[in-house]
């Protein structure tokens, strides 16, 4: 008896108000299911029903007639719900739930074939809306209760929990938006797929959606705290255009601001050098996100340097994100589920880096079957596989990346025959769920790139994660979460062939951590997020040993340091009105820098040199030898001025106790990581942000302007002629300058439909100075200085357009002015040969950048049932062929100084990339 | 590190095509500077010489804009004097001069009204050059310097070079040219008398100095020895042809005298890779008395000199195989054939005593002249 309203139409129904035949019936029931009553009335009047009983099976009927018509009977039954019937000629019945049936075609329906109805409001139900539902209509049309059912629904506010999951594969859906239809509720999973929600009782309509699934809702009548779980079934990419409904409004309604998700099928559609899907790459994209250039993976948010940002896979701390010298990062799409970069509310759990954090999560893992996927490239190769360890519990996925890069090499002239250069990376991520309050998660990283050019020196780093997460769910209203692992990353350098002076040089850096969260569902308008956290930081700074029995090298160690790091939050999301929601939190963050350690002492009031050093302060074991700490503030407001337009504002201030040492713009394998100590402060960085969000056509096109000011304090720069390896006494060699940045970002994003991607421009400046002569040298005459990544402009458009659901093209277009450097302002001649004499620092800019670049998607076909799925990557790096300058830079050459421009990619570089998945 | 950064670049530019380094001349106009360039050390064991000169605009076509007419004096702290005269444009030497070791001394500079002076200092003793042993290798000769200093106190050293080579033209030349009113060639003569091939065309001398910034550090070794290859020079080249010469300078630095240099010669030599590092600021031990403000470009030192120079006959090395790619032709002694290949072949000597034809050889090989300059050093 199942019904559908096409069918309608198909058998002709005409429009006959009058009800010819209006038997009469006697019936008695109470609370009885519509069957039954159907069944009693059919067979007393002859009549029959059409209906879905999916529909009814909340209904229940409670009469007592005695020869009552039909109709009336009817009519008694469904006054008061939102049932109503229908009669037709010839002794049918259709009952319908929502809106009375409408036997009648709207004017107009015929005249233009093929076209729309030219009025579609004109009460005629969404039939569009039903006809390209993909999910299962039964799921969406069936009532879920939620609690035990009772008779009467008090108007007390319940609390539902659940997953959203993948019904196919059985993994969380991270940031599943659930709203209720015609409310302001909603919420949105967490990267477990968790969601909790505070409801008034009764009936609702629950929607949810998903990136890449489909829409679907559920009816629930909720009668008491609940539980509800949901899957979602994938999209499959429809050639119609996808309907977007009214509640994709994310970015208008959280209260967070400044916050950027990407997931991994937007990563992996872009073009990227090699063809390499590059989740950093991507992420510099994002308004707000620059890039010194093509050789780094390193990036700066919002004028903060490149060691300001947290990225943290699956909560492991990654230290060097980047592989062969930063033309890669260090992460493997095919394990990567989505990025997420706060660069403004940065949530109150997080700490101890000024600028960002960038939270990468992994995907879980199938738990229905064993599936996998490998790739080549022209440089990397990659596999994966997932295996479900115990059906519907455990998933585990290993997943590795390794480079042939030595064809590369092998292409160079003879003098670097003998190069190698070598790469990989490893995933083992597992996941157990044992029950419905219990989530596992493992996670191991490992990264390691080595080099040996065809000169002296070999290069080597790596690093190592290891990470547990326990989360569980007490109740509806409390869950916990306990992390802990360890993080480490290392790096060493030798040198062969020089005789006496041959060496190996290493440095390593490790951190234990530890740190629970709590989310507390205290009441419908406040949720709580509380947490402690624990890092024990241990960094061996250099060890530096002869490499052979005939180097006169040294042994030298620089003692080991030690520090810990202790944090409490405590965070509220408050919604005053639905217009108004408060997100108000305090972390307070306390670090020791422990002993065994030897402090050198300065004279105070002077430039720290080995000249103005006093002697030194010895502490024991597990003694502190300086302590910092101080409140960090994380506040952000929204107010919704529409449903579709929202104004937020925020304050920030963060502590970051560690600081990379560098004296180059990029991340680069021998960088130092250095803890504060008594002669080095920790930097302190405070924020302001002010935003606007209002979303057009039907939310499909999302629109932003964030405006932000930043200053930050005790950012360490390098004195000149710095040196930073092997150095006892680093404080005599950097100083802390003062940074202020200010910024506006400007976001039009598309999201659906045959066409989306986003267009984005920032506006921003990030100015340092040092003027304070006690603190070293005075930089530029103590007047503000552009830091070396400030590029005030910069555009970036980024789209995809969908020709078919195998074939897609996507072009990626950046502009950004050119970063500052110092440049010669004259010469002299000295020691022989012609000598540049540089001007202020960063006094001038190298040209503006200008790229574009090109992909096509092609994927082979969709049949389910079949047990490969193959894709091509076809693109073009640098499609204009452009000279983009890295740097400019100058040399003697015989004497004479020439100026070069130089340029990471020369020439527009074509790729293709192969993956398979089964 | 750099070096390696370099080779990645060279590497990634391989893969994606040429062309990723080009010329750049920025679009801006550097300011006029002209800040005193001071160069030299002041010697306690041989001749002081300090150069002064100024800086330029980037533009400026002139190689180095010497300063003359200044007056340069060494100060001692114990308030002796010693002042330089200038020998040539912008050199201002003293013969050795009587340092006392425990006495700190400076340079004291009047130059176009203004004042500038260098941080007292004392005497930074370096050893004698014990060796500067070459070695012959697949793929040339390399040459070392070897010092050590007992008392391992000096720790920085540089030094500057000087390379000095015979050129023997392989080819003796006994005719010449003559020429017409209009220059051109209008036939051969003998040599005049005394013009002997040995004297005129057939042997010379080049001498080239460094042009680099050259240091060393012994701060990470366990002894002061110093052991430095300071030359290289690879298979088939002319130096080693007949004789070859090499001079070093070396002094000893104080660290901060050390790390100018290191700053200079990274502003210089070591920029560009991948992960540039920030041009250092190039502040010496030299300020302008007169202008605070003013910049000073210098670093002097007080340090004892050394100096040393080997010889390096082919003989000694073996198997040296430089080819000048010499070629001769036997030509008919007339005007036009003399025109014709005249201009690239020297006429060596008549074929017959009727001088019916000549006998040419390449330039290269015949006038030594084209290499270097007819003129015996006095060391040699």
């Amino acid at each position: 008896m199942r019904f559908s309203l096409l069918l309608i139409f198909l058998l002709g129904g005409h429009y006959l108000q009058a009800q010819t035949t209006d038997p009469p019936l006697s019936v008695s029931f109470d609370s009885a299911h519509i069957a039954d009553f159907v069944k009693e009335a059919e067979r007393q009047t002859g009549v029959y029903f059409y209906y879905d009983a999916r529909l009814f099976d909340s209904l229940r009927i409670s009469i007592a007639v005695r020869s009552e018509p039909l109709s009336k009977v009817l009519t008694t039954i469904f006054t008061g719900t939102d049932y109503y019937y229908y009669f037709s000629d010839n002794k049918k019945v259709f009952l319908t739930r929502g809106s009375p049936l409408q036997a009648q075609l709207p004017a107009g329906y015929f005249d233009a074939p093929g076209t729309k109805p030219a009025n579609p409001s004109t009460s005629l139900p969404d039939y569009k809306g039903v006809a390209v539902k993909k999910t299962d209509p039964g799921l969406e049309q069936r009532t879920f209760e939620i609690g035990p059912r009772t008779s009467v629904i008090s108007n007390a506010p319940a609390s539902i929990a659940g997953y959203v999951r993948n019904g196919k594969t059985g993994e969380p859906m991270a940031s599943a938006y659930l709203s209720i239809e015609g409310t302001n509720i909603g919420v949105n999973t967490d990267q477990y797929g968790y969601y909790s929600f505070t409801v008034p009782r009764g009936s609702h309509v629950l929607q949810i959606q998903s990136i890449g699934m489909a829409d679907t809702k559920r009816k629930i009548v909720v009668y008491a705290d609940g539980k509800f779980n949901i899957d979602l079934t994938e999209r499959v990419t429809s050639l119609k255009e996808v309907i977007v409904s009214a509640a994709k409004v994310a970015n208008v309604r959280r209260v967070a601001m400044g916050v950027d998700k990407l997931n991994i099928t937007t990563i992996k559609k872009m073009p990227s050098a090699f063809g390499e899907a590059d989740i950093l790459r991507a992420v510099t994209t994002l308004p707000g996100v620059k890039t010194v250039g093509e050789a780094s993976t390193g990036f700066n948010v919002r004028g903060g340097s490149a060691d300001q940002n947290l990225i943290l896979f699956n909560d492991a701390t990654i230290f060097n994100p980047s592989h062969f010298f930063g033309f890669f990062s260090a992460f493997n799409p095919d394990v990567v589920k989505d990025v997420e970069l706060y660069k403004s509310s940065i949530p109150a759990e997080y700490g101890g880096r000024l600028s960002s954090v960038l939270a990468i999560t992994s995907r879980e893992g199938n738990k229905k079957t064993i599936t996998g996927s490998a790739g080549v490239g022209p440089v990397t190769a990659r596999a994966t596989v997932e295996v479900p360890v115990i059906k519907d519990k455990m998933s585990l996925i290993a997943g590795g990346r390794a480079t042939y890069a030595n064809w590369l090499l092998n292409l160079l002239p003879d003098e670097y025959k003998n190069s190698k250069a070598n790469f990989y990376d490893g995933n083992l991520l597992l996941h157990y769920q044992p029950n419905n309050k219990d989530n596992v998660h493992i996670t191991g990283y490992l990264s390691q790139d080595k080099f040996k050019l065809n000169n002296d020196t070999s290069y080597g780093y790596n690093n190592r994660n290891i990470s547990a997460k326990w989360k569980h769910n007490f109740s509806n209203k409390l869950i916990a979460e306990l992390t802990t692992g360890y993080d480490s990353y290392s790096y060493n350098t030798a040198s062969e062939k020089q005789g006496i002076y041959d060496y190996n040089l290493r440095f390593a850096i490790g951190q234990f951590n530890a740190k629970t969260d709590f989310t507390w569902f205290v009441h419908p308008k406040h949720t709580l997020d509380m947490g402690l956290g624990y890092i024990r930081y241990s960094l061996d700074p250099g060890t530096y040993e002869p490499a052979d029995k005939n180097s006169l090298i040294v042994a030298d160690r620089i003692p080991t340091e030690q520090a810990r790091e202790m944090a409490a939050y405590i965070s509220d999301r408050w919604n005053i009105s639905t217009n108004l929601s408060v997100q108000a939190g305090i972390r307070y963050s306390y670090y020791n820098y422990l002993g065994p350690t030897s402090v050198n002492n300065y004279i105070g009031g002077q430039p720290k040199t080995t000249d103005s050093q006093t002697g030194t302060t010895e502490f024991g074991k597990g003694k502190t030898a300086s302590t910092y700490g101080g409140p960090e503030f994380r506040l952000s407001a929204r107010y919704s001025i529409t449903g579709d337009f929202s104004v937020k504002a925020g304050y920030n201030s963060q502590r970051q106790y560690i600081h990379m040492l560098s004296n180059t713009t990029a991340i680069s394998p021998t960088d130092i990581w250095k803890l504060s100590d008594p002669n080095i402060r920790p930097q302190f960085g405070q924020q302001v942000s002010l935003g606007f969000y209002k979303n057009f056509s039907n939310n499909s096109i999302e629109t932003s302007v964030e405006v932000y000011y930043k200053k930050i304090n005790n950012y360490l720069d390098y004195r000149s002629g710095a040196s930073l390896i092997m150095n006892h006494h680093i404080e005599t060699d950097v100083m802390g300058t003062r940074g202020k940045a200010y910024g506006a970002e400007f976001m039009i994003k598309k999201q659906a439909g045959k066409l989306n991607g986003w267009v984005s421009y920032t506006w921003s400046r990030i100015l340092l100075q040092q003027a304070d002569p006690n603190a070293g040298e005075v930089i530029n005459g103590g007047r503000f200085y552009p830091a070396n990544y400030d590029k005030p402009h910069d555009v970036t458009a980024v789209g995809n357009y969908k020709f078919s659901h195998r074939f897609s093209i996507s072009m990626n277009a950046t502009y950004s002015t050119g970063r500052p450097i110092t440049l010669p302002i004259g010469r002299f001649y000295y020691a022989g040969g012609q000598r540049a004499l540089f001007g202020d620092r960063n006094g001038h800019r190298i040209p503006d950048y200008f790229r574009m670049d090109f992909s096509m998607n092609i994927d082979g076909n969709h049949k389910v049932d079949q047990k490969f799925h193959n894709s091509w990557t076809i693109g073009v790096y640098n499609l204009t062929g452009r000279h983009n300058a890295y740097s400019v830079y100058y040399v003697t050459e015989n004497g004479v100084i020439n100026g070069y421009k130089l340029a990471i990619f020369g020439s527009a570089i074509p790729f293709v990339n192969y993956n398979i998945r089964f | 590190m750099k070096k390696n950064a370099v080779i990645v670049f060279v590497l990634v530019c391989f893969a994606a095509g040429f062309g990723c380094k080009d010329k750049y001349d920025p679009p801006i106009i550097t300011p006029q500077t002209g800040y005193l360039v001071v160069e030299g050390f002041i010697n306690g064991n041989g001749p002081t010489e300090i150069k002064l000169s100024h800086t330029v605009q980037l533009e400026d076509s002139s190689d180095v804009k010497i300063q003359s007419g200044a007056t340069v004096v060494v100060e001692g702290e114990d308030g002796s004097n010693f002042q330089l005269y200038e020998t040539s444009s912008g050199a201002y030497t003293a013969e050795s001069l009587p340092l006392n070791p425990n006495t700190a001394y400076r340079l004291h500079i009047y130059s176009n009204g203004s004042e500038y002076q260098s941080a007292y200092a004392k005497k930074i003793a370096t050893p004698n050059i014990e060796a500067m042993p070459f070695a012959r290798a697949d793929d040339g000769v390399h040459i070392r310097v070897q010092a050590e200093d007992p008392t391992n106190s000096t720790i920085y050293y540089t030094w500057t070079y000087s390379e000095t080579w015979e050129i023997v033209s392989r080819y003796s030349v006994y005719l010449e040219y003559t020429h017409d009113s209009n220059g051109d060639i209008s036939g051969v003569a003998d040599l005049p008398p005394g013009n002997s091939p040995d004297t005129t065309e057939s042997h010379c001398w080049r001498t080239e100095f460094s042009s680099q910034i050259l240091t060393a550090s012994n701060l990470k070794l366990s002894k002061d020895r110093l052991d430095k290859e300071i030359m290289y020079i690879p298979n088939g080249s002319i130096k080693l042809d007949e004789r070859y010469s090499i001079k070093i300078n070396l002094h000893g630095c104080s660290a901060a005298g050390y790390d100018f240099l290191q700053r200079m010669a990274k502003n210089n030599e070591q920029l560009g890779s991948i992960f540039d590092a920030q041009p250092s600021e190039l502040n010496g031990n030299l300020t302008c008395v007169s202008n605070p403000d003013e910049k000073v470009i210098g670093f002097v030192e007080v340090a004892d000199g050394q100096e040393k120079r080997i010889f390096i006959r082919r003989q000694d090395i073996g198997g040296w195989n430089y080819n000048p790619n010499c070629e001769q032709l036997t030509k008919p002694n007339n005007v036009d054939t003399l025109k014709a290949w005249g201009g690239a072949y020297a006429p060596l000597m008549y074929t017959d005593p009727f001088k019916t034809s000549i006998i040419m050889g390449n330039n290269l090989c015949s006038y030594c002249t084209l290499q270097g300059i007819h003129l015996r050093p006095d060391f040699w």
